[in-house]
């Protein structure tokens, strides 16, 4: 009876498994889930200020301005790259990649071409599908229209980076599919900046001028505005206006008064407390993640930090004597073998620890042989100092490694007023014939704000470009902007060539400073665009290399 | 039941009725022979013989079945008989008192005609043969008058009878061949002889009659002789003569041979065709990467494991207790892979676990002690040497500057004066022991014709290689324990129905100090010697120096990590005859579960370090202290658990018809796979085989399945796989029997399709989906934080399967009765509709890589060949073998969507899987005028920098000169070798193992100089110096850094070509050791044997199969291993 009935039902089960060949298939239905649809996305309020927070999160998607062990951009920060200071090691894909020369179109550890243009579809994405979000208040309306303005700052800013590294590049404002024509040319300098300042107007329409607290680390209309002052300025120098066009200068400088009288803004004399804080009536665009690692990167070795931003000779030369407002070289009063570090600009010791510097409580020794401590020179060792310099600016001194960690506060600044006054002196003096009183008034501000004596009287315009361009190095230094001045003031052959340190003789009384090279440099006017990388160039054929790779 | 066929045919049209009526009387009778039988079972003793045994029988009018039942009470006999040839119901009036069992058989079966046939406890009735019918081997008709009739059973070694085994009279062309229950009946003249006893397939034997009126015999079929039965896909079996598909197979015994935890590793050099790759040692994380006939797809190239016809888990393979195992078979071509469609294309592992048999129960005890060492560490040099060499170093990137390290401190490490200070420290040395492995085995199988068992439990403990001290909180040490639980059983209800269940668990209990071995092993390759002494002895603290952490205080202080890992496995399979229906038809139904539960967790601590600055040593006011000391932490706990579930449900058919044999299968099964935080993965397919041969000369087999996944969209989801193969058995020939050295010949070839649904990254490919991305904070609190959403990746709605067209053709021959036999194999695949990222879609488009839709593009294209050759011998008492295999395999990247390279050495297409790139080294650079006239290299190049080729030729070298360099990662060959010899009792066994052309990078700390505060191996001291320009073997050294030697390029690429001591076993058996009187063990096995035992390799620093060149691993060991066996 057993066996009969289980041949019956194992038989029966067979032949069903053969027949019934619909129910069959049913077992493979496994309702594919993976995520949510566009409609989904889209036409839900809070996900759609989701998507526009994953936008920001862009922007934080590689940092070179902080060394880190990311990837394989060890110890990489532009400043390192640049001749502001050098990196304690040499890793496969550091800085060095752009020191020594060995920058080409498959070795660039800063290319972020692919990264971008992500970034941009997103926000191409963004717009497309936008108009699916139907508000339900008043509220949603006007976070709808301040999430338009977002998206529109935010593709500028994304164009900003591509423009900054390629120049002119192709200008894509909507989503493109697989199969989609791509074989695209790339547009000039000129589309490309007229781009982004269109993008930025769009976004200053719709954005506030500012945030209630909650809100605060949007862009703003002022970090619109800003943003398309940066990008004429951009366009204006030499690297994009050969010939100089006046009208560039003028545009520039005219984007950057827009900035100005918006009557938000204002300049901070706290120094010391930038990127350490969240409010201040300098700060235009600012990062709101808190670089957590800074402390354990940069800190001096003595506190248990390994020193990867080591600050050069070359920098330190360029800050003023404070009492005269004059350069180290035409100030008699300065004595670089036996006194180098009085009276200089404030701001030196806001950026700078040189040896007998404090630093939390500690004197910070870099003299050949100090004692104890690990801050002895030792050439080519790891993480010692190899220029007799450490980085204090944008390192939180209440920050500590051990005995308790403590990571500090670092809010990287994008934009703040003191550059917006750069900008537009060093436009406005581009522009004119020689610089008219609103040049000098703005480089004033910056610098009487710092304690340091206004610009003397009748300046040429080459004299004020020479110190316009010191302050905005002195001003901004560490910020990530020398990297690219330099470029876009194609002065890489002058100031690229040699980075040089201090042999600080520790033995005679007083010490004795003797200027050393730290590194012999290599720079070509063809670095100051990045190539394009190779894999995309062989990709497709309308897409023209920079000049001089390959 | 036999005899109420008949009545069923007369009565056709209530047959239903009458079915129900012969199941009922059939499960009454088998009911009852069932119960007597075990009662039978279980009152086994020591069996008395025919003559021995006295039975008492008073029949009246009795019945010949109640004459056996009688005799079945009274004794531990059980008759067994065909019903269609022995009519039991006859009538018979017999008394019998205190009378010799065998002349009770003579006198009850005389008049009947029947006669017994004896093996064992079995008592065969049948009918005497008719003597003319006794089918000979030769033509001479043989008088049978006068002559004495010796009769017997020969069946195999699981006690199932053989047919068509030839029994000759040794000398003579008297021969019979045995029927279908095995049994034989040979006339002799006289009491005297011997019998030899033959079938292709099966080992030789050779009895003495002796006297003897029954002779049982045991053929064995040897594994590696070609009578093997071979296991095939999905539970069946076919013998190995048929077989015209591609396998190879190796038996617990090999297996046996190799002392390691992970059966993996067992299986290196067995098999031909089988590629393995072991890359690490670490206890119960040691398992090697399998690829059969190498690798021919960039999505994963691992097959499909089986266990006992049941897909499994990869990982499943890894839990397996060597004991538990009867064989592990590989399939290798489409014929013998297509049943498993969707999944086969990469080849199926197919481990088929140990069951019972009819036979008295045999226990088996085994007790193992190992000893464990790293295979390959590199030897560093000491404070002295590495101090000389730092300063020269140091001197070649500033050559102008005062040495590191002074004469003084020169002298003190050269003399040791001063180890607290100039310490000298062998890391390797004070961070390695020798690790202990112990095994336990116990396994008791046997059965009855109605159940069947086998159980094993197993006990593996294993301890890692860290010197590690144990302290009052907790155990450092690494350790790994596994116990193995497993119960085989099979019952047969009656006749037609047999019921098996295995079930089987495995407990793994894993610790490890709470710093991951790669992180360990990178700190002991880059801690200088003079880095600082172990502990300061006068404060007790590990020591800390500059830029490196100290070893031994990560090992021992981190705390520790413990992962605890269950799986249990369960298998129902019921097999039904349907006889009944048409003979030689039968259903099958398996279902099977596997759950994994995996729990660990780490606790954390820390101590304090100190670095010495000066002053006196017992001074705690002379140090600089490191870190906090944080007590053992609170666990933090993470676990995983899945399951598997898989149903199949199969109709077999197996019958011939004279010459014509045919088996068929058609099975239906459904997979189901359940892991945490994803929808069940589910799969279900339709498999059917039929396998023809004409007079066991001929062969021919359809094979194929219709498979579906969920993978793939409702359109695409499911797929037919076909393949076909023949072979010719041509030794079968009248013609090559003049050839009497060729014992076996045979051509067989194979051609199909077959799938793989693996691959990596997305679950559906065929949808479009937005995912969770990196979000971002606002506020001036960081109070508003907004989880992002973004788009994901793009679908392509195609998706489908990757396909494999493979085809086989293969030669197999044996010489001088097989003592030599050689079998060749040549095949081919085509891998096409990989699944691949496009590669050609300009980054504008904003989505790269994987977010781009997948197409199924790649193409691969693999060929080989293996070749098997195997000798075995027997001189007087020495037995002998030798077995070699050889496997060649080589793939080609066809279609990658590769977008046009600048220079054609940087393409990937037409490349193996796995091609090496880097630039060219072409000597040493010898002098600044050598530098200065050659293309510009990287950085600051001094004399004795490696000078690179320039392969475009534009006076610079960069990244346009990489190209190809060596081949690919994975071995294109892999062979083994192995031998033995028996001698009486003692044994000796060897397997050497090797694998050629295959290339590995071998770079960063350990490799490169003082790297990142490294240290120097033995290899540095032949640098490049002015004085030894001529025969420098290294490049001149750099203090931890280099632009331009530290980079891939032909130098720093090793050969990773071995030859393998791979394997040695020492033994010697003790055979029937009485322990008193009435209790013997049937053998006793003492023996040694080892485990990678000796390397040939050009390969620099790290172990060749660490095929990533990257010193952090935990290397495999040696084990060298004593055990203890015994069986009962």
């Amino acid at each position: 009876m057993k066996t009969t009935a289980l041949s019956a039902i194992l038989i029966g089960i067979v032949i069903m498994a053969i027949t019934s060949c619909n129910k069959i298939d049913g077992y493979l239905d496994r309702q594919p889930v993976g995520g949510l649809s566009d409609l989904q996305v889209f036409s839900d309020y809070n996900q759609t200020e989701k998507y526009v927070a994953g936008l920001y999160a862009r922007i934080q998607y590689r940092n070179e301005w902080w060394p880190s062990d990311e990837g394989d951009n060890k110890t990489f920060a532009l400043a390192n790259a640049s001749d502001e200071s050098i990196c304690s090691v040499q890793y496969p894909s550091g800085p060095h990649i752009f020191t020594q020369g060995t920058v080409n179109a498959s070795n660039n550890p800063l290319d972020r071409w692919l990264e971008l243009y992500n970034s941009i579809r997103a926000v191409n994405l963004f717009f497309q599908k936008i108009h699916l979000l139907i508000p339900v208040n008043t509220t949603q309306q006007n976070n709808k229209s301040r999430m338009m303005g977002e998206a529109y700052f935010l593709r500028a800013y994304y164009y900003m980076e591509l423009f900054k590294r390629y120049g002119g590049v192709p200008l894509l404002d909507q989503v493109m599919s697989v199969g989609d024509s791509l074989n695209i040319p790339r547009n000039t300098a000129d589309e490309t900046a007229s781009f982004i300042a269109r993008d930025c107007d769009k976004a200053a329409e719709y954005l506030p001028a500012s945030y209630s607290a909650i809100d605060l680390g949007r862009a703003t209309k002022g970090a619109a505005l800003m943003l398309k002052a940066k990008a004429l300025l951009q366009n204006a120098s030499l690297l994009h206006n050969p010939e100089q066009k006046a009208d560039k200068w003028l545009a520039a400088a005219n984007a950057a008064k827009a900035v100005m009288d918006l009557n938000v803004y204002e300049v901070d004399n706290d120094y010391a407390g930038l990127f350490h804080k969240r409010v201040a009536k300098n700060i235009i665009f600012q990062s709101n993640l808190n670089q957590t690692n800074w402390v354990h990167y940069n800190f001096v070795p003595s506190l248990g930090g390994q020193a990867r931003v080591q600050p050069l000779q070359n920098l330190v030369d360029a800050y003023e004597m404070r009492a005269t407002g004059l350069p180290i070289e035409e100030d008699p009063a300065y004595d670089g073998v036996n006194d180098p570090y009085s009276g200089r600009d404030p701001r030196f010791y806001q950026t700078i620890i040189y040896d007998g510097a404090q630093f939390k409580g500690n004197t910070i020794l870099t003299y050949l042989n100090a004692p104890g401590g690990n801050d002895i020179q030792r050439w080519g060792g790891d993480r010692r100092t190899q220029t007799g310099f450490y980085l204090r600016k944008t390192v939180d001194e209440t920050g500590s490694i051990t005995p308790n960690a403590i990571a500090g506060d670092h809010f990287w600044v994008f934009m703040r007023y003191e550059e917006t006054l750069l900008i537009y002196a060093e436009a406005m003096n581009e522009y004119s014939a020689s610089p008219d009183a609103t040049v000098y008034d703005a480089v004033n501000k910056v610098r009487l704000r710092v304690d340091m004596p206004a610009l003397p009287e009748g300046l040429s315009k080459e004299q004020m470009r020479k110190r316009i361009r010191n302050e905005r190095r002195v001003e901004l230094a560490f910020e990530g902007q020398r990297f690219w001045d330099i470029r876009r003031w194609r002065i890489g052959a002058e100031t690229m060539t040699v980075a040089r340190g201090v042999i600080i003789d520790g033995t005679s009384n007083p010490r004795k400073h003797w200027d050393n090279v730290v590194e012999n440099r290599v720079y070509r006017p063809a670095f100051d665009l990045f190539p394009i990388p190779q894999s995309e160039i062989n990709k497709s054929a309308a897409l023209k290399q920079n000049p001089d790779y390959q | 039941m036999g005899q109420l066929l008949p009545l069923l045919n007369q009565q056709k049209q209530c047959c239903l009725r009458k079915l129900y009526y012969v199941m009922k009387i059939s499960v009454i009778i088998l009911g009852l022979v069932m119960v007597s039988t075990s009662l039978l079972v279980a009152k086994e003793a020591r069996t008395q013989s025919l003559d021995e045994t006295r039975v008492t029988l008073a029949l009246k009018g009795s019945t010949l079945k109640a004459a056996f039942a009688a005799i079945e009470q009274q004794t531990p006999y059980r008759f067994m008989y065909n019903s269609d040839q022995v009519n039991a119901h006859l009538l018979l009036n017999y008394t019998a008192k205190n009378k010799v069992l065998r002349q009770v058989l003579q006198d009850l079966l005389k008049a009947s005609h029947y006669q017994f046939l004896q093996t064992d406890n079995t008592l065969l009735i049948k009918p005497e043969p008719e003597k003319k019918t006794a089918p000979t081997i030769a033509d001479t008709p043989i008088k049978m008058a006068d002559n004495v009739v010796i009769t017997g059973v020969v069946s195999d070694d699981q006690g199932k009878p053989i047919p068509g085994v030839s029994v000759l009279l040794k000398g003579t062309l008297n021969g019979v061949i045995t029927d279908a229950n095995g049994a034989f009946s040979i006339s002799l003249p006289d009491m005297k002889g011997v019998l030899v006893f033959s079938m292709i397939g099966y080992g030789k034997q050779e009895i003495a009659v002796d006297g003897r009126l029954v002779v049982t015999v045991q053929l064995k079929a040897e594994a590696g002789s070609l009578g093997e039965v071979v296991i095939l896909g999905f539970g069946q079996k076919q013998s190995k003569i048929a077989q015209t598909g591609s396998i190879s197979s190796v038996g617990s015994k090999e297996l046996k041979q190799s002392p390691t935890a992970n059966l993996t590793n067992a299986l290196a050099g067995r098999l031909p065709g089988l590629v393995t790759m072991q890359r690490g040692g670490e206890p119960g994380n040691d398992a090697a990467m399998l690829f059969i006939r190498g690798r021919a797809t960039f999505n994963g190239g691992s097959p499909l494991v089986t266990i006992d016809g049941i897909q499994k888990d990869y990982s499943a393979i890894t839990l397996l207790d060597v004991n538990e195992i009867e064989s592990v078979t590989i399939l290798k071509d489409a014929s013998a892979t297509a049943l498993y469609g969707v999944k086969g294309a990469n080849g199926v592992v197919i481990v088929t676990t140990k069951r019972g048999a009819n036979r008295k129960p045999e226990m088996s005890m085994t007790v193992e002690t190992a000893f464990q060492n790293p295979v390959s560490i590199p030897k560093f040099l000491d404070s002295y040497n590495y101090a000389l060499l730092a300063n020269e170093a140091y001197l070649n990137d500033n050559p102008n500057s005062t040495p590191l390290y002074s004469n003084e401190a020169l002298e003190a490490y050269k003399t040791g004066s001063n180890p607290l200070r100039y310490p000298n420290v062998d890391w390797f040395d004070e961070a390695m022991k020798t690790g202990v492995q112990k095994r336990l085995n116990f396994n008791l199988t046997g059965g009855s014709p109605i159940a069947r068992y086998f159980i094993n439990v197993g006990y593996v403990n294993q301890d890692g290689v860290y010197r590690a001290e144990k302290n009052n909180l907790y155990d450092p040490n690494a350790n790994f324990k596994r116990y193995n639980f497993r119960s085989n059983v099979d019952i047969d209800f009656n006749k037609d129905f047999t019921v098996g269940l295995s079930l089987y668990g495995a407990i793994e209990d894993k610790r490890n100090p709470n710093y991951d071995d790669a992180g360990i092993f990178w700190t002991l390759l880059q801690v200088p010697p003079n880095y600082a002494p172990v502990k300061w002895p006068g404060i007790g603290l590990y020591g800390q120096g500059n830029d490196v952490l100290n070893p031994l205080w990560l090992v021992n202080e981190s705390g520790y990590a413990q992962s605890f890992n269950s799986s249990l496995s369960g298998m129902l399979t019921a097999t039904h005859k349907l006889d009944f229906i048409t003979k030689g038809l039968s259903v099958k139904g398996n279902y099977s579960f596997d759950g994994y539960f995996r729990n660990s967790l780490v606790r954390w601590a820390r101590s304090r370090t100190a670095k010495y600055n000066n002053g006196y040593f017992e001074d705690p006011g002379s140090y600089t202290y490191f870190y906090d000391d944080l007590p053992l932490q609170a666990p933090s706990s993470t676990y995983t658990q899945s399951r598997d579930v898989w149903l199949d449900m199969s109709l077999n058919y197996d019958r011939s018809y004279g010459d014509h044999n045919i088996i068929a299968l058609l099975l239906a099964n459904r997979t189901q796979k359940v892991t945490g935080n994803a929808v069940p993965y589910v799969s279900q397919g339709l498999v059917g085989r039929l396998v023809y041969n004409y007079k066991q000369k001929y062969f021919a087999e359809i094979n194929g399945s219709y498979n579906g996944t969920d993978n793939f969209a409702r359109h695409n989801r499911y797929g037919f796989f076909p393949a076909i193969s023949a072979g010719y058995l041509v030794s079968k020939e009248a013609f090559m029997r003049e050839i009497p050295a060729i014992s076996m010949l045979k051509i067989r070839g194979s051609y199909g399709q077959v799938g793989s649904d693996q691959f990596a990254g997305r679950r559906w490919p065929f949808i479009s989906e937005y995912n969770a991305t990196a979000g971002y904070v606002f506020g001036e609190t960081l109070s508003n934080g907004i989880g992002g959403i973004g788009e994901g990746a793009m679908a392509n709605p195609d998706i489908t399967w990757e396909v494999s067209t493979k085809s086989n053709i293969g030669l197999e021959l044996g010489l001088w009765d097989n003592m030599l036999s050689l079998k060749a194999d040549y095949f081919m695949e085509k891998r096409s509709n990989i699944l691949i990222n496009r590669n050609t879609v300009p980054g504008i488009i904003g989505a790269s890589g994987s977010n781009l839709p997948a197409v199924n593009w790649g193409k691969v294209n693999n060929h080989g060949y293996e070749l098997e050759l195997n000798h075995r011998n027997k001189i007087g008492a020495v037995n002998y073998f030798l077995n070699t295999n050889f496997t060649f395999a080589r793939n080609k990247v066809i279609f990658i969507d590769e977008a046009p390279t600048a220079y054609p050495w940087q393409a990937y297409t037409g490349r193996p899987i796995g091609q090496q790139y880097g630039l060219t080294a072409i000597g040493f650079f010898q002098s600044q005028d050598d530098i200065d006239k050659s293309p510009t290299q990287f950085g600051k190049v001094i004399p004795g920098d490696i000078k690179y080729a320039d392969l475009n030729n534009d006076g610079v070298i960069d990244n346009n000169d990489e190209g190809v360099i060596g081949r690919s990662n994975s071995p294109e060959i892999f062979y083994g070798i192995s031998g033995g010899i028996n001698w009486k009792n003692f044994d000796i066994s060897f397997l050497l193992q090797g694998s050629g052309i295959s290339y590995r990078p071998i770079m960063w700390t350990g490799m490169w100089e003082f790297f990142q505060g490294g240290k120097v191996a033995d290899l540095h001291l032949g640098r490049w110096t002015p004085e030894t320009a001529a025969t420098a073997t290294y490049p001149a050294l750099h203090y931890g850094a280099s632009a331009n030697n530290f980079r891939s390029s032909t130098f720093y690429l090793d050969n990773t070509s071995y030859l393998r001591l791979k394997n040695v076993e020492i033994g010697y058996t003790f055979r029937k050791v009485s322990l008193n009187k009435h209790r013997e063990l049937s053998s006793v096995r003492l023996y040694a044997n080892g485990v990678n035992l000796y390397t040939w390799t050009r390969a620099r620093l790290y172990d060749p199969e660490n095929y990533s060149g990257y010193g952090a691993v935990y290397p495999p060991t040696r084990v060298i291993n004593f055990g203890l066996s015994v069986n009962f």
